[in-house]
């Protein structure tokens, strides 16, 4: 034991000093929550100060009042601002005019008021380019429908009183309750969504790039001819055991760092609550147990691979399943106890994965998925370790030639 | 007293067999060869004596019982393939090493600092080891095998890639723990060297233990009449000569095996008048040549 402790001291201050490493340590929170938050952000930052509308057909009234519900968006101080044209001549020449400009994005949209709309029967039709669209108002269409309905009004004889009530705004107040009592649109967009993302991406993360450092260790180790040193001193499962023990309390601390970040940041802006104690005592148990698999499967890859490319390609069908629970977010957060989200929690490369997101889904997971989530992945552990620990004693003193699938299961299975 | 004894010991590989069934007996305090060329299984007896991998039959009993973490702690070995941490500073190297190896605290530092002090490494304690000469990185290994004092020590192959003077300085602390108790297992495929060095030497081929016992009796039993001669000429009046079991001649060099009965003397008059011999050295067969009639063909 003294031994095994002796080598994960090693690989955890090896750790610490790889800058590397670190670099990623401190980096992965802030590019996540940039991906998280960059994308809304940075279209908002590039919409254009001003945008065209182009105007074809109805009458001048109908077109003023269109202009007048234009302008009051405008009066919101939302970028873009909105500049109404009209255009004369009839859709066809219309059309001509606008092509160019919506093609080279001068125009955001051309919108064209068809015939007999006041009676009943007519059509408002948009006009978009891909190179403009996503200058558009995305209301234009609901402008030009109650600008329509507002001349039929007035054109009925109603009373200008009459018509400014029914066109008065209502206004909505939206209330969303959550476990523990009301919380805001927030709070609710950062409990149904971000928190799940950014818990299933922080384990996914810290397992693999700490798995990875294992295995980087240990094929330098094997190309620097360090470790039939090292097997003088200890067995080949004791060195298993050690790289697993340091680069897992490694993993430990960087999540562990992580996860009083997250806090941290919820707690400055009142969301502290979106993140329960369960999730605290869970997040590292699944990290461990998922660490502990990913590690011995990196371990036994080291041990018969002479690059990390190679080790990498052995890996790729493992980590891609590792990913499904990630890819099928969307579902998950749909519905967290859907079948699919409970056979996922069930199966060990994924069972990490599916089960932090589940978690930090309201009402979360039932003590029955966890202790059966829990109980499977403790089972893939045992398999996966034992396994590796086989390959890996053969393995790890070979060079040259990989060894092919037969020959891998011949390790596992003999009985010496 | 036996440090270790392998009775019956076989190792294969993918139905490749390493090692066929190999018995061994090493006195405590000896040097003891494990000689042959690449390929004839020294560095898996190696890995089976240190338990890296057990053996697929026999058994083997190290310092009186089946090897393990216990009696790794006994042994130092140096691998023909030299390793080192290359971003870890010397000093801390080989803490780790020893710490490996069950040492600790002020003895551990104190035993690092007498041995970096006697190889003149001290003033590179602190340097990484990348920072370092080869010839260097091979002394530190060297340090890190015998830190812990062992009381057995396997050198594969310790003087290649050396200089001289290191190889002198290496060769003098391995006679010094000699002298302290250790028994010494050194493995190398350049015989020559190893009958310098070794008491007894153990000889394998292709997995087969081909020779094993003192240098004096191997020498007895398995040597002949042998000779030695520098000459200018045509090198074919050597392959006529009669009595001879064996020529390896370099042009100008060449190393006679006699037969039975072949009176060293008689060859030489035979020769002269043939070539010119500007020096002629009747002696006993060396390894290599005892080596080579064992086997019937060159060392690899």
């Amino acid at each position: 034991m003294i031994r095994i402790w002796t080598i994960a001291k090693r690989e955890f201050v090896e750790g610490l000093r790889n800058r590397a490493f670190l670099l990623g340590a401190v980096l992965t929170p802030a590019i996540l929550v940039g991906s998280l938050f960059l994308p809304t952000g940075l279209a908002e930052k590039l919409k254009p100060d001003r945008a065209a509308i182009a105007v074809s057909g109805g009458d001048r009234p109908l077109v003023e009042e269109l202009e007048r519900r234009v302008a009051l968006y405008n009066e919101r101080g939302v970028r873009p601002r909105y500049d109404v044209e009209r255009l004369d001549g009839g859709l066809e020449a219309a059309l001509e005019k606008a092509k160019p400009r919506l093609a080279s994005g001068d125009l955001a949209v051309l919108l064209y008021l068809g015939d007999r709309l006041i009676e009943g029967d007519g059509t408002i039709s948009l006009y978009y380019h891909t190179a403009g669209i996503a200058g558009a108002p995305k209301d234009l269409g609901r402008w030009a429908g109650d600008s329509v309905r507002r001349r039929r009004l007035v054109l009925s004889g109603a009373r200008p009183e009459a018509i400014a009530k029914l066109d008065a705004p209502v206004k909505l107040d939206t209330k969303i309750f959550g476990d523990r009592g009301q919380v805001s649109v927030e709070e609710a967009v950062v409990a149904r969504i971000l928190v799940p993302v950014a818990a299933a991406m922080l384990l996914f993360i810290g397992i693999f790039s700490v798995s990875q450092l294992c295995l980087t260790n240990l094929i330098e180790e094997r190309s620097g001819r360090v470790l039939e040193v090292l097997l003088a001193s200890v067995s080949p499962l004791e060195l298993m055991a050690g790289k697993i023990l340091g680069n897992g309390m490694l993993g430990l601390a960087v999540c562990g760092f992580w996860a009083m970040l997250g806090v941290h940041v919820a707690r400055g802006h009142g969301l502290a609550q979106t993140i329960t104690p369960l999730q605290f005592v869970l997040l590292p148990t699944y990290f461990v147990l998922g660490f502990l698999l990913f590690a011995a499967f990196y371990c036994a890859a080291g041990s018969i691979c002479e690059t990390v490319k190679g080790a990498q390609a052995l890996m790729l069908p493992l980590t891609l399943t590792a990913t499904v629970p990630l890819m099928l977010g969307g579902t998950i957060a749909h519905n967290q106890s859907t079948g699919l989200a409970r056979a996922l929690s069930l199966v060990p490369p994924m069972t990490p994965f599916a089960m932090m997101f589940r978690l930090a889904l309201p009402p979360g997971p039932s003590p029955l998925d966890i202790a059966l989530s829990l109980a499977s992945l403790t089972l893939g552990v045992a398999g996966a370790v034992w396994a590796a620990s086989r390959i890996f004693r053969v393995g790890i003193l070979l060079h040259g030639r990989a060894p092919g699938p037969r020959e891998v299961w011949r390790w596992v299975s003999s009985r010496n | 007293m036996e440090v270790l004894r392998l009775e019956s010991v076989q190792k294969g590989f993918d139905g490749n067999v390493a090692v066929r069934d190999l018995s061994w007996s090493i006195p405590e305090g000896s040097v003891y060869g494990l000689i042959g060329p690449n390929g004839s299984g020294k560095t898996t007896t190696i890995r089976m004596i240190l338990d890296i991998f057990p053996p697929d039959e026999g058994r083997i009993s190290l310092f009186g019982r089946k090897p393990d973490a216990s009696t790794r702690d006994r042994v130092g070995y140096l691998p023909e393939e030299r390793g080192l941490y290359k971003r870890m500073r010397v000093k801390d190297m080989l803490g780790y090493l020893g710490r490996l190896k069950g040492e600790r605290g002020a003895a551990l530092s104190g035993a690092i600092a007498t041995w970096l002090e006697r190889f003149g490494l001290s003033s590179w304690a602190d340097r990484p080891v990348e920072d370092l000469s080869k010839g260097m990185q091979q002394k530190v290994q060297f340090i890190g095998t015998v830190l812990h004092d062992p009381k057995l020590l396997i050198l594969d192959e310790p003087f290649s890639g050396l200089d001289p003077i290191s190889a002198d300085l290496l060769k003098d602390a391995v006679l010094e723990l000699k002298k302290g108790g250790a028994t010494i297992i050194f493995s190398t495929h350049a015989m020559e060297a190893a009958e310098k060095l070794c008491d007894s030497v153990l000889m394998l081929h292709r997995g087969d233990k081909v020779l094993d016992g003192t240098l004096e009796s191997i020498r007895a039993e398995h040597g002949a009449q042998a000779v030695t001669l520098d000459y200018e000429g045509d090198g074919a009046a050597l392959k006529a000569l009669s009595g001879v079991d064996s020529i390896n001649d370099y042009g100008k060099h060449a190393e006679l095996t006699l037969a039975a009965g072949t009176d060293a003397q008689e060859l030489l008059r035979g020769l002269l008048g043939k070539l010119r011999i500007h020096r002629f050295e009747s002696r006993r067969s060396s390894l290599h040549e005892i080596f080579r009639r064992r086997v019937g063909g060159p060392v690899d």
